[in-house]
């Protein structure tokens, strides 16, 4: 078996508001070696804090616990110096918004430099002659020139090929791309996406990636983690989620994806509650077609589907972190 | 089914630093049929979006015209403007900031019933709750205020607002891109429900291919502002006839697992349109460009019934 290069347990993120409140509630998933993990879920469902706070960057009023392994190591107790190590060097992010998550008043090539400096101990003029190496394996025309321009002088596209030279400096072992092509057009989508391919390749990266877009998923995750209202409702293999998916939410999201010309879509009703009110028992129970009485009272545990075709305990027995796993009641009869 | 609306080479320059020009709608034809759904599809600053203002006179266009109803929208003044506005209405991109803030939805939707004298000051309640009603919102909803919604919620109030005035053709911008995709598909299912109802038309303007496929009857490309293929949705889908529809249609990731497709990745970004290349406007990006493609502009023409191409392939 491979050993797990980063293995979330049990993370809860709180807010300190008046009250408390939780916003990500006891998530757990490992990513390997090489590994494409899919976190999918839609705006508020608390896959972007779920990133952040495995690098340890939640927002000074947000709360964790539980534990984030890599290699061994938990970051969440780590001191802060020796997380600066594992931050920006073996643990890497992207962001959604390459305008604003770079600096508008330095150029492109320093900010790459800069992230080499920090980590690499080597000299300025060093940094700066790898950095025109790292932008030239981000397929930017001209680097020379190119890595004296700012920020406001490129496009959005040239922005997010920045942004991947910044996280691939220091040959990162696990890269979080939280919706990495979101703010791009679809082709540059496929440009960046092909470029993220190749690099992933050649360095040998794992990737944690944040997306709603089922699509990219698809290609590109080898397994997936679907969360609604702070909570993974299904996991499995991507193969498995997207030709057997077992979560009424899951399948909700599938159905509501626009297909042929005139097949009418059947879509999830409601929409999702706000955090402080959501529902007893199952959190989906408010917009759930499979809804019984049950659902409302209990919330169900995240438990392995059993797959009838393989006979129950073909899968269930197999290592742990490949199994199909659904919090729903009903996962076998919808 | 009768023309309702007509595009006849409509132009939009802006003026920028130093004596440039941004073409923003550079020469576009269409046309409408009632109750039909134009999709217009095209990456950021191609234009769509100007393009959908024009359409509705939000701004004036540098050249060519606008026929509604057969009515020349560029010149028509006072009491036929006013009607032309009330059979042609738009829906934009961020509902948030399409509401005033300090209206209730009562008024917000009102005023349209007021200005317009749609009904009596004193029966806006109740039309106001019946069009509510219509776009899946319930009476409750009368006096709050555009945060206390939802962006599905709001998108919503701004269709029901848009249906008001009992509009012909509605022009919608994006309508979906800042939902939720559960949010997405509730809001599309009612589009398509209106459009049964009342014989609507739209002319439906997405970067989301998805959407635009699932939608629209007819299917136009903008590529620099300009239109570079047209034709039946179902024609455009599955045999694209522009490179670069064939481009743009191959890098849309497919909710799928088997068979990577085949991807044709095009070099570099667009260009500016302040600086449109020379000859075909996409040949410094485009996978099959040869000897006249860099000198000659092609010329957007019928090459089959119903299928328009702006390409020297096909020429």
């Amino acid at each position: 078996m491979h050993q797990d290069l980063l293995s979330v347990e049990n993370l809860n993120i709180s807010f300190a508001n008046d009250k408390p409140l939780k916003i990500v509630d006891n998530v757990s998933f490992k990513i390997g070696q090489e590994d494409v993990l899919g976190l999918v879920g839609e705006s508020g469902c608390g896959k972007t804090l779920t990133a952040l706070s495995v690098i340890k960057l939640l927002p000074a009023n947000a709360f964790s616990s539980g534990s984030v392994l890599f290699k061994g190591k938990n970051l969440l107790t780590l001191e802060d110096k020796k997380l600066r190590d594992i931050r920006g060097k073996k643990i890497s992010m992207i962001f959604q918004e390459p305008m604003t998550s770079l600096n508008p008043v330095f150029t492109v090539g320093y900010q790459i430099a800069e992230v080499l400096m920090t980590h690499e101990n080597i000299s300025k003029k060093q940094a700066l002659k790898e950095t025109v190496g790292l932008l030239r394996d981000v397929r930017i025309p001209s680097p020379e020139l190119r890595m004296k321009e700012y920020p406001h002088q490129m496009s959005g596209g040239m922005r997010q090929r920045v942004m991947i030279a910044m996280a691939i400096a220091c040959n990162p072992s696990l890269l979080i791309a939280d919706e990495p092509t979101t703010a791009l057009d679809v082709t540059i989508q496929a440009q960046v996406l092909e470029l993220l391919g190749g690099l992933k390749e050649k360095n040998r990266m794992s990737i944690l990636l944040i997306t709603h877009d089922l699509g990219i998923v698809a290609e590109w995750a080898h397994r997936i983690e679907v969360m609604y209202a702070g909570r993974i409702v299904e996991k499995a293999d991507v193969k498995e989620v997207f030709t057997n998916p077992r979560h009424p939410y899951t399948i909700g999201l599938f159905e509501s994806l626009p297909k042929q010309k005139g097949e009418r879509l059947s879509p999830i009703p409601g929409q999702v509650p706000k955090m402080d009110e959501l529902p007893p028992g199952c959190k989906f129970s408010t917009r759930c077609r499979y809804v019984v009485k049950e659902c409302r009272e209990k919330e169900p545990e995240l438990v392995p589907v059993k797959t009838p075709h393989l006979g129950n305990s073909a899968r269930v027995d197999s290592d742990e972190s490949q199994r199909h796993l659904s919090r729903c009641i009903r996962a076998m009869e919808i | 089914m009768k023309e309702l609306l007509k595009l006849q080479g409509v132009k939009k320059y802006f003026k920028v630093k130093g004596r440039n020009f941004l073409k923003a709608v550079d020469g576009v034809s269409f046309s409408v049929r009632e109750a039909e759904v134009f999709g217009l599809v095209g990456e950021s600053g191609c234009g769509k979006s100007t393009l959908a203002r024009l359409i509705l006179r939000l701004m004036e266009p540098t050249e060519g015209s606008i026929f509604f109803d057969n009515i020349d929208v560029l010149n028509a003044r006072g009491e036929t403007l006013s009607r032309i506005r009330k059979s042609l209405q738009i829906i934009f991109q961020d509902p948030l900031a399409a509401l005033n803030p300090r209206k209730r939805v009562i008024d917000t939707i009102g005023e349209a019933l007021l200005i317009n004298r749609i009904v009596k000051r004193k029966e806006v309640k109740e039309l106001t709750v019946e069009l509510l009603q219509k776009v899946g919102l319930d009476a409750d909803s009368l006096y709050k205020y555009p945060h206390e919604f939802s962006g599905g919620q709001r998108q919503r109030i701004c269709i029901a607002r848009a249906l008001a005035v009992n509009p012909k053709l509605i022009v919608a911008d994006e309508p979906l891109s800042a939902l939720d995709v559960s949010i997405q598909a509730q809001i599309i299912n009612l589009l398509e429900d209106l459009q049964k109802d009342s014989e609507l038309a739209y002319v439906f303007v997405s970067h989301n291919l998805h959407v635009i496929e699932h939608f629209s009857d007819i299917v136009a490309v903008m590529y620099l502002g300009k239109i570079v293929e047209m034709s039946k949705s179902e024609e455009l889908f599955k045999e694209p006839l522009h490179p670069y529809t064939e481009a743009l249609l191959s890098a849309v990731p497919e909710p799928e697992v088997d068979g990577k497709p085949r991807r044709i990745i095009l070099e570099g970004d667009v260009p500016s349109p302040v600086h449109i290349p020379q000859g075909c406007p996409f040949h410094p990006r485009c996978h099959k460009r040869f000897k006249p493609c860099d000198t000659m502009v092609p010329v957007f023409k019928e090459v089959e019934k119903e299928k328009w191409v702006s390409c020297h392939l096909w020429e």
